[in-house]
């Protein structure tokens, strides 16, 4: 399934882009997610123990299955106000 | 009740059912005013949204940029959002205090470069009374800065960092 990976702040800037899209295998979760962008972008291997993952711009699960076309971010602690 | 109020008491609470009434008429999302803009921001509009008859008590906050942060001077700091989603956690936040408090929220949080001494967020709240409008208040910003998808980068003289977490609180 493609899904596609929105990144803010320090993450974008790591990455050098705000948008990403992956190829997942079909049970991928927002852990999955997370280690195959760690896997194309490794400064963003941080992601994954130091964020929320959100899913169609909803706080969500780690395990929680995703689906074609979904929208998918990972929430480092915000620092908003 | 027949004739005029001729009590506070009677005022109290004939104030409190027309309000209940209010909300439950134009519903919670009428109640709410929410926006992230790149412009400078202003407490005039926010105010205009939330004052309506029967909300006697006014409360806004408004969030500055300060000058120094842990002892270091800071020369600007530079915003950034996961804007679609930020904006449905800030209308969820805003919803739920209209829910607890019966009242009107706006709620504005500025995003991209801002300099010293500018508005990064403003929230103005109405209700019959000050007690629930400051308590909504004080709910709204801190539950924005626990969970809505914004971040803070902050730049001083000889490096820059993005915040992450409460640290500069």
């Amino acid at each position: 399934m493609r899904v596609r990976v929105e990144l803010f702040g320090r993450a974008a800037e790591q990455a050098g882009v705000r948008t990403v899209e992956l190829d997942l295998p079909a049970n991928a979760t927002s852990a999955t997610a997370a280690e195959a962008l760690a896997e194309r972008y490794p400064r963003l291997e941080w992601l994954r123990r130091g964020s929320r993952p959100a899913r169609n711009q909803e706080y969500a699960r780690w395990e929680d299955p995703l689906a074609e076309g979904d929208e998918v971010s990972f929430i480092p602690p915000v620092s908003g106000g | 009740m027949a004739g005029r109020p001729t009590g506070c008491r009677a005022v109290s609470v004939r104030s409190h059912l027309w309000l209940r009434r209010c909300v439950k008429k134009t519903g919670v999302e009428n109640a709410v005013q929410i926006e992230i803009t790149p412009s400078p921001l202003s407490l005039e509009p926010l105010l205009a949204f939330v004052q309506r008859r029967g909300y006697g008590g006014v409360v806004t906050f408004t969030g500055n940029v300060r000058d120094y942060n842990h002892g270091r001077r800071v020369l600007y700091l530079e915003y950034d959002a996961y804007r679609p989603m930020a904006e449905r956690e800030m209308r969820a936040i805003a919803e739920e205090a209209v829910r607890r408090w019966d009242c009107c929220i706006a709620m504005a949080h500025r995003i991209g470069r801002l300099e010293v001494g500018e508005a990064s967020v403003m929230i103005a709240v109405a209700c019959a009374h000050r007690a629930p409008a400051f308590e909504a208040c004080r709910y709204a910003i801190d539950t924005l800065k626990e969970a809505v998808p914004i971040w803070k980068k902050e730049a001083w003289e000889g490096g820059e960092v993005w915040i992450e977490g409460g640290q500069d609180a």
